[in-house]
């Protein structure tokens, strides 16, 4: 900028100042590169960050919901409350303040955990109501805040429970489908209270239809005075189990209810001699081991003698029966004659045919494994052929004897399935001849004035079935608890749709009744009730005239 | 010349600058603008959950079958004979002529 020439000296000068700034610069960046490689030589180890007590983190879980898209659990963002001990100005003031306001938590550990200056995280309390939320943020306490988290809810109340099991503390499944979405990896870790975002799990069950057994099981304990009951509703297209109620039950709000040894889930976590109703397997045992001529006649004019017991009849005949009558009388002398023709080896290579003597298991775990009997003898192939000596869970003696009804073998599950039927082989379990004269047994025993389940019978649903009515075990021998009455159902019987079992322990004799608890007059009625309200429920149209009764 | 090249390069210099402020400073808040709004979107998602989960529960038939006893007291479940399909009606002629078109009750045969 300007014009004139500089003189020769001061360009030195400049020159000079120049080279000493160059070289503090040059000096100063070599300072700082040695400074970063003794740093990066060294090590992290003087730098060290400050220790925090792990926050846990929490569970997203997919919503289930049931056959129909009906919301059964989902998560919902609750806040929790927890408290920052070095923070704190008055410990006693905020664990009593912190106690008045949210009743059930203990004041005594609450001040030992904010002794601890060490840590800089204690949970109060987890998952808090809006009114509790806001009693503890009226108080106004340094140190002490909130923090969502996802916790699970069931809308559905006391339905279901069994099936949709719940979750711990830590949104972790602790039981039925919500323990089986945890070992299905179905759940995600997170911060805060992030919702899932997998798509909900549907289960076989339909809400309105289990509600609507459970109704009917209530009732049916009051009719009755029966100590507990339990019902199980299958698709015989499927497997799929469409309801499953076993009471007394527990609400999923109160899971600690459920650890009661009454409120287990019979159908599937308890077994038991189920009695006649198992004549189902035996007659169609007898069938497809040919033993059935036609014309041959069973002896039931006096009770059997074998060793030291006797096997009589419920409901006395003192006369030959056909084997159709031995069903229809439900008689025992007649069913353990058809066991002996049939053998111990066939009869037990059939049950292992049908699954009946390994544990099965399904979505909600391992159902409650056979009790088969210690050694089988004579003895045992007569008192096994009418239900007893050998005891089985509810679930598995259903799926068996849906296995008998549509002749091909059926995996009971909890989940919806996708296909229309059912997976696995489509190999016929049975002969079509089997199937179809089992299916006329059942559906005479309902449509009979004689049979015993005549009682069960609704019209427009051509439904048929067996009874069973069983001493159950306990102090004294067998008889001193009451009776276990079942009823097996299957229905339209010109082309079995629906399954269901129901079982009432200990009913108590009515006036109605002339003092009988068997369960013709018990589980019978009930059935009957059950199907009529269901099958709409299903979609289901009755058909009166040729094709229904 | 040479002046005005350099003024023109400090004026493009200051603009240029002014332009990256007012772009840094929008970048700063539209990112405001949406952690807000996914925030929002959190916050109305965690309030849909707990409005899905009070509807199912209201929904709940254990609750309907309670209200319906207390409140219906003259009805009771349909019995099956009660069920039926319009073409099973003892219609005939143009009656059922003119309710052919109509679409079938959602019942299986």
């Amino acid at each position: 900028m300007s014009g004139k020439p500089k003189a020769k000296g001061a360009s030195r000068h400049h020159r000079r100042r120049a080279f000493v700034l160059v070289a503090a610069t040059a000096l100063a960046f070599s300072v700082e590169v040695g400074q970063l490689a003794l740093l990066g030589l060294k090590g992290s180890t003087a730098v060290r960050s400050d220790p925090v007590e792990t926050i846990t983190r929490n569970v997203a879980r997919p919503d289930i919901v049931d056959r129909n898209g009906r919301l059964l659990a989902t998560d919902i963002a609750m806040p929790s409350v927890f408290v920052d001990p070095r923070r704190v100005l008055d410990k006693d003031e905020v664990a009593e303040k912190l106690a008045s306001a949210l009743p059930g938590i203990d004041q005594r550990q609450l001040l030992s955990d904010l002794d601890d200056k060490a840590r800089r995280f204690v949970w109060v309390k987890r998952g808090l109501t809006p009114a509790e939320a806001q009693r503890v943020h009226d108080l106004g306490l340094p140190g002490v805040s909130f923090r969502d988290e996802p916790r699970r809810v069931y809308p559905a109340g006391e339905d279901g429970g069994h099936v949709i099991g719940f979750v711990d503390v830590e949104n972790h499944g602790a039981a039925g489908i919500e323990r089986y979405l945890d070992q299905q990896n179905l759940t995600d870790l997170t911060d805060g209270a992030t919702r899932s975002e997998r798509a909900p799990v549907a289960l076989s069950i339909d809400i309105a239809v289990q509600h609507t057994v459970r109704s009917e099981l209530e009732r049916a304990m009051m009719d009755f005075g029966a100590g507990a009951a339990a019902a199980l509703v299958l698709d015989l297209h499927t497997g799929e189990v469409l309801a499953d109620v076993s009471l007394p039950d527990f609400s999923t709000g109160n899971a600690a209810l459920s650890l009661q040894p009454n409120r287990l889930d019979r159908v599937t976590g308890g077994t038991y001699e189920l009695g006649s109703v198992f004549k189902t397997i035996t007659l169609a045992m007898a069938q497809e081991a040919g033993v059935l001529q036609p014309g041959k006649l069973y002896d039931a004019t006096q009770p059997l003698q074998v060793g030291k017991s006797t096997i009589d009849d419920f409901h006395p005949t003192r006369r030959q029966l056909t084997a159709e009558e031995v069903f229809l009388h439900s008689s025992n002398i007649g069913a353990s004659l058809m066991a002996l023709d049939v053998g111990e080896v066939a009869m037990r290579a059939f049950l292992e045919r049908l699954k009946l003597t390994t544990p099965i298991t399904t979505e909600l775990g391992r159902v409650a494994p056979p009790q088969l009997p210690p050694r089988w003898g004579k003895a045992t192939t007569m008192t096994v052929s009418f239900g007893h000596g050998i005891a089985i869970a509810p679930l598995q003696f259903a799926a068996a004897a849906a296995g008998l009804i549509t002749g091909k073998q059926l995996e009971p599950t909890f989940l919806k399935r996708a296909v229309t039927s059912a997976p696995g082989s489509d190999a016929a379990l049975i002969a079509t001849r089997t199937r179809e004269f089992l299916g006329a047994l059942l559906q005479h025993n309902v449509t009979n004035p004689e049979g015993t389940g005549k009682r069960a019978a609704v019209p427009g649903y051509d439904v048929g079935g067996k009874t069973g009515t069983a001493d159950i075990p306990g102090k004294g021998g067998y008889g001193r608890q009451g009776v276990l009455s079942s009823f097996l159902a299957a229905w339209p019987m010109s082309q079995p749709r629906y399954l269901s079992y129901l079982m009432l322990w200990a009913p108590q004799p009515t006036e109605a009744d002339h003092g009988q608890t068997t369960a013709g007059l018990t589980a019978a009625p009930v059935t009957s009730r059950l199907i009529a309200r269901i099958s709409p429920q299903l979609g289901l149209a009755p058909v009166f005239g040729d094709g229904g009764t | 010349m040479r002046p005005s090249i350099t003024v023109l390069a400090v004026g493009a210099l200051i603009a240029s600058a002014c332009a990256l402020y007012a772009i840094k400073y929008d970048t700063g808040r539209v990112a405001a603008e949406v952690s807000d709004l996914t925030d929002k979107i959190a916050q109305r998602q965690a309030e849909i959950a707990v409005m899905r989960a009070e509807k199912a529960n209201l929904l709940r038939p254990a609750r309907i079958d309670a209200l319906v006893r207390a409140h219906l007291t003259t009805l009771s479940p349909a019995a099956p004979k009660q069920l039926g399909r319009v073409a099973d009606l003892p219609w005939k002629g143009d009656i059922a002529a003119a309710t052919s078109d109509l679409p079938p009750l959602a019942l299986q045969p």
